[in-house]
């Protein structure tokens, strides 16, 4: 007879190996599948990342005046080059960014990090101006409260003849664009925006005093270049003061009224007409313009009689000749900076 | 030491031995079938998987690529599409800033859908990546700036059409290893360059 101990058997042992290795196995398994995740969290962060410094980037740029260069931002909040605040500039939340100079003097370099949850990305953008002059809206205004009451007709046409794909805003300002449709649609029947036509978007306020300084150094003529009749001849004139017209009068190039525009007759412009302290049109007036018109700060835009803007990339392109234009900042590349 | 009885010690019968048997045979026919399930669901899956992942890693390359195309910080006029086709797109960057395209770098990547054997490549100087294989369809599109899909002829887009071209789309269809469907993606990436 076989001794009891000698039947035991190996159940246990074998039972207890094949656990063991279906633990090691359910292991393995569950850190393969733990790492997939992480990586796949991983690759989500890194896109959310850089959707977030895309986002900061446009925002940046969106926000920057029309200028003519970099160096004001280059020189950073204190103005002076060659201190620590160089290049620094207001980011929106979750990101940094800083503008140093480029290799060529006409562009930037804008740095900006984000980060969105775990992950982080960096990216380095060139800043460039636009090849349009000025930005594509009919009005520049330098805040909404600008737009007074509208008690004759204001028609805007955006649809430009130069550039037929692309036609222009009736109206920009640096204040929400909401601001703007809700003025368009409290004057509905006296104010037409003809179609096409872009909607009214966010801008910051044009840069009329360094505009004046251009003009003058320039050699703007102070009056003069509008005729009552006939074609008028392309001219760069700035007025010191206000501007009456009382009568018909006509003119081309660029108009800077270095206060009130009042027109009380008949007044026909192509190209660019700025009136730091508004414009007004009296009862019976007309006023046509081909191109665009820039509001001061604090100005007003009073319509008692007609007045129709058009939009008019030739005009504003002869105008941009006798006096470069502001340019709107615009991203001209970008590359990964992580 | 306790007495064993004859009855106690009298083993399996031939009957209890075979249902003892036929029971661990389906036991162990029912595990191996469902084994065998899991692995072929395991390679299944991880073969979908391995197509997805090398249909995605090949559009994250390609968004790379596009978005840093004509980054030109020193202004000499570096072009972001120095040729676009129906089948290759070159994308072109001054990565390092100094004015000059380096062919043999980074600088210069070139896209290449190829048909025999179908693939994806990127290719830089005189290295070729294949990318995704095989593809069941792969497309390079041009969008201007309405997002109209611009007309690509034989040879390629001219230049005054490159210049109007703000998105470049891929459309990739990677076949898996194993029998099932592509894995199909459209990425529509936008110049970072303004017009």
């Amino acid at each position: 007879m076989t001794p009891r101990h000698l039947d035991r058997g190996s159940a246990l042992p074998a039972a207890l190996l094949v656990v063991t290795v279906a633990a090691v196995a359910a292991a393995s398994l569950a850190t393969l599948a733990r790492t997939e995740v992480l990586l796949s969290r991983n690759r989500v962060s890194a896109v959310r990342a850089l959707s977030a410094a895309d986002g900061c980037v446009a925002s940046i740029v969106s926000a920057l005046p029309a200028g003519w260069g970099f160096d004001a931002l280059l020189r950073g909040p204190d103005g002076a080059g060659g201190t620590a605040d160089d290049g620094a500039t207001i980011a929106p939340s979750g990101c940094a960014a800083a503008f140093r100079p480029a290799p060529d003097p006409a562009h930037a370099l804008l740095n900006v990090e984000a980060t969105a949850g775990e992950g982080r990305r960096a990216l380095d953008a060139v800043v460039a101006r636009a090849a349009e002059p000025a930005i594509p809206a009919l009005l520049w205004l330098s805040e909404a409260a600008t737009l007074g009451n509208v008690a004759g007709s204001l028609i805007l046409s955006g649809a430009d003849p130069v550039r037929p794909g692309a036609p222009r805003a009736p109206m920009a300002a640096p204040d929400d664009p909401a601001l703007l449709d809700a003025w368009l649609a409290a004057h509905t029947g006296r104010v037409a925006v003809q179609a096409p036509a872009a909607a009214p978007f966010r801008a910051p306020a044009p840069p009329l005093a360094e505009l004046a300084t251009r003009a003058r150094a320039a050699g703007a003529l102070p009056g003069g270049t509008l005729v009552p009749a006939g074609t008028p001849p392309l001219a760069l004139t700035l007025i010191s003061g206000d501007l009456a017209i009382d009568s018909a009068a006509s003119g081309r190039g660029l108009l800077f009224v270095d206060g009130l525009l009042d027109i009380a007759g008949t007044f026909e412009f192509s190209g660019v007409v700025v009136a730091s302290a508004g414009i007004r049109v009296a009862s019976g007036a007309r006023l046509e313009i081909a191109g665009a018109v820039w509001l001061g700060n604090g100005a007003t835009l009073t319509v008692d009689g007609d007045v129709h803007v058009a939009a008019d990339g030739a005009a504003l392109d002869a105008a941009d000749g006798l006096l470069g234009l502001p340019r709107r900042a615009v991203v001209g590349g970008m590359r990964d900076a992580s | 030491m306790n007495p064993v009885s004859p009855r106690a010690s009298r083993g399996a019968t031939l009957v209890e031995l075979l249902i003892g048997a036929a029971l661990a045979l389906l036991v162990l026919g029912a595990c191996t079938g469902a084994l065998a399930a899991a692995g072929r669901l395991l390679a299944a899956l991880g073969a979908r998987a391995e197509v997805e992942d090398t249909a995605e890693l090949a559009m994250e390359a390609f968004r790379f690529d596009v978005r840093r195309a004509g980054f030109d910080p020193s202004g000499v006029g570096i072009e972001a599409l120095p040729a676009a086709a129906a089948d290759r797109v070159t994308l072109a960057a001054d990565l390092d800033g100094d004015g000059v395209l380096d062919a043999s770098s980074e600088e210069i990547t070139q896209w290449v859908c190829a048909t025999s054997p179908s693939h994806l490549s990127r290719l830089i100087g005189a290295q070729s990546l294949p990318v995704a294989a095989p593809v069941e369809r792969c497309e390079l599109h041009y969008l201007d700036g309405a997002g109209v899909d611009l007309p690509v002829g034989g040879a390629g887009l001219s230049a005054a059409d490159r210049a109007r071209v703000r998105r470049v789309v891929l459309e990739l269809a990677v076949e898996p290893s194993r029998p099932g469907a592509p894995a199909v993606r459209h990425a529509e990436v936008a110049l970072r360059t303004a017009p």
